[in-house]
């Protein structure tokens, strides 16, 4: 509403992504790209993080956080059924059914909202794609009806008739997912860097708890990242341009500082209260895709969630699912023509 | 003569005058919004004439159950919610012990936002741990029990029990208020004249209460039209897109999209389809009533 109004504040929040570029792509951010050069900006934050704020060469916002997702379980349920975390696919699939065995929900997702299951499609979709068509997928530079993107739905489809996921999954709240890992009565998530710090403060103790990188078995073997950034409103004066970048390099810092979930700057010392924070930093060492839905259009992701209730549901076979996020993808592009 | 021609106006100045630039142009210029292809802030607009109509009504599937739910949904609040608050305003017209307490018991719900009702409703929908299922298994009807809100069969009306207990004590209170302006006189004239309890409901208190129906009829078909927050909250319009309705479908074209001009030809869908139903019932039921 305020951007529609042009009557943004001088700096704002946001993500990276199709829901960052929104503002950049209609010229309402200023470009940091000079500031950026001028103080040594790749010396002090993550490549990665850079690259996340940043629209066609243009740096469009001051990052603060980098988020990498992984998979979390609880300790005792993994030991309970006698396993650890899994290095391949193969194995990954065959510990699912090992956990239903022994009483616990396999993998704790909550579809309403879509886009928590969607961290498992598109880690599906890493391995069935590989890096090179995920990422063009992604851009939609390439067919989503594809024998990659049929299998990803296919394995969804077969994850529910095996009952890996809660009761009515598609309708269940991500939080009550969540209540399951913590009651360690689930398998496992999939959630970012800012989990250890969720988890104290949920009430429960984050060193019962691990993680592991899904086995995509692709090289690289890359982890669904992003990055969160202040923006710097383009048509604001320039003294409170300057101070509002002054202000999101000191709040930038100052997480760093503190330990508020994963600093966009480089070496940032880990707090011991997130224990788990180093293990998913270096996950994404190899690279990282940006998680789906800032990647791809509102309207796209929208689809996305969509296909995967229909594909739950039987609505929709996975065949169809893809063909229907082709449709949705090429009516995207022909209304931005 | 003049100044008496002229001073109703001065009075309902300052309200026009909020209402035409609050309501009336932001209306228009959302019609003329629905010509165009716009993302909100670009200073790009470009006109597409009838291209946004066409697309909703041709190939936009949500769009097409959006719009059959909120048929469904206006069906189902003009024949519940206005059939069980009549039901019981005429109950709780009654002299019955207790009978303040029960009003304010109906009433209460819709004091409550629709989120909050949401957020309540959909923990007792909970398929493992709510109230409705461990209700029916204690009962022993545990193969009745079901994922309420993660099915699209069930998906929508599990929303509209929790809509209507929530709404049921609006149209109570209008109706109570209605029942409680007909006078005592035509009651017993008709009791020494022999009439039986439903004749007297048919030929009193039913016309007696025509303007209130058309009160409560044309609230309940307007809020029905506009229903959002409930359903947003419960289901976000899930699953599978199953329990959109044309206002929760309007923000995620304009708010998600930015699809600026798909939304507002949504909007101005909602507006047609409740103008073609509420004019002429208005207007019908009106020329035979008094106001």
């Amino acid at each position: 509403m305020a951007a529609s109004a042009r009557t943004l504040p001088d700096m704002w929040f946001t993500w990276g992504g199709t829901l960052g570029s929104f503002y950049a792509d209609n010229g309402m951010t200023k470009d940091l790209t000079q500031i950026a050069a001028d103080q040594n900006w790749s010396a002090k934050y993550n490549k990665a993080a850079l690259d996340m704020v940043t629209y066609n060469g243009k740096i469009s916002g001051v990052p603060i956080h980098l988020n990498v997702m992984g998979m979390w379980y609880p300790k005792s349920v993994y030991d309970k059924a006698g396993l650890k975390a899994p290095t391949t696919f193969a194995e990954f699939e065959s510990q699912l059914q090992k956990l239903k065995d022994s009483g616990v929900t396999p993998l704790a997702f909550g579809s309403k909202g879509g886009w928590h299951t969607m961290r498992l499609t598109e880690q599906l979709l890493e391995h069935f794609a590989g890096p090179q068509l995920h990422d063009k997928l992604n851009a939609l530079d390439a067919s989503w009806n594809d024998p990659a993107v049929v299998k990803t739905f296919e394995k969804l489809k077969e994850y529910t008739d095996k009952g890996y996921f809660p009761k009515g999954y598609s309708m269940v709240d991500p939080t009550e997912a969540e209540a399951l890992i913590y009651q360690e009565q689930a398998g496992m998530i999939n959630e970012g860097t800012w989990f250890d710090g969720t988890i104290t403060a949920e009430g429960f103790d984050n060193s019962k708890f691990d993680v592991f990188s899904f086995p995509t078995e692709q090289t690289p073997q890359r982890a669904s990242v992003f990055a969160e950034m202040f923006q710097i409103n383009g048509e604001s004066d320039p003294a409170k341009q300057d101070a509002a970048v002054r202000l999101g390099e000191f709040i930038a810092d100052y997480i760093t500082k503190n330990g508020h979930g994963t600093p966009a700057t480089l070496n940032a010392p880990v707090s011991d209260a997130t224990p788990h924070v180093s293990a998913l930093l270096d996950s994404a060492k190899a690279g990282g895709f940006l998680i789906t839905d800032q990647a791809l259009p509102q309207e796209v992701v929208q689809k996305l969630f969509e296909a995967q209730d229909k594909v739950a549901l039987k609505e929709w076979t996975p065949a169809q699912a893809a063909e229907e996020m082709e449709k949705a993808a090429q009516t995207y592009k022909s209304r931005k023509k | 003569m003049a100044q008496r021609a002229w001073k109703p106006w001065l009075f309902l100045a300052p309200a026009l005058i909020i209402y035409l630039i609050v309501i009336f142009v932001p209306s228009i210029y959302t019609f003329y919004l629905s010509f165009f292809n716009w993302n909100g802030v670009s200073p790009q607009k470009t006109f597409v004439g009838l291209s946004n109509y066409i697309q909703l009504l041709t190939k936009d599937n949500v769009f097409q159950l959006a719009l059959k739910n909120n048929l469904l949904w206006t069906i189902a609040s003009l024949v519940f919610i206005m059939g069980f608050g009549f039901a019981l305003a005429l109950l709780l017209n009654r002299k019955l012990k207790g009978r303040v307490a029960f009003r304010g018991i109906f009433y209460f719900p819709f004091l409550l936002s629709g989120i909050v009702v949401a957020t309540g409703w959909s923990w007792m929908y909970n398929p493992t741990n709510g109230f409705v299922n461990k209700l029916l298994a204690s009962i022993g009807l545990e193969s009745w029990t079901h994922a309420w809100l993660a099915e699209p069969k069930t998906a929508l009306p599990a929303v509209f029990i929790a809509a209507l207990w929530q709404g049921v004590g609006q149209p109570m209170v209008l109706f109570l208020a209605g029942l409680q302006t007909i006078p005592a006189d035509p009651y017993e004239a008709a009791i020494i004249d022999g009439a039986k309890s439903h004749q007297r409901f048919r030929y009193i208190t039913l016309p007696l209460l025509r303007e209130t129906f058309v009160i409560v009829f044309a609230t309940t078909m307007i809020g029905s039209m506009k229903v959002y927050d409930i359903i947003y909250g419960m289901t976000g319009g899930g699953p599978a897109e199953s329990t959109q309705v044309l206002s929760s479908w309007m923000y995620y074209q304009t708010f998600k999209f930015a699809n600026i001009g798909t939304g507002s030809a949504i909007s101005f869908f909602l507006v047609m389809v409740t103008m073609v139903v509420i004019i002429p019932y208005v207007f019908y039921t009106t020329k035979k009533s008094h106001v």
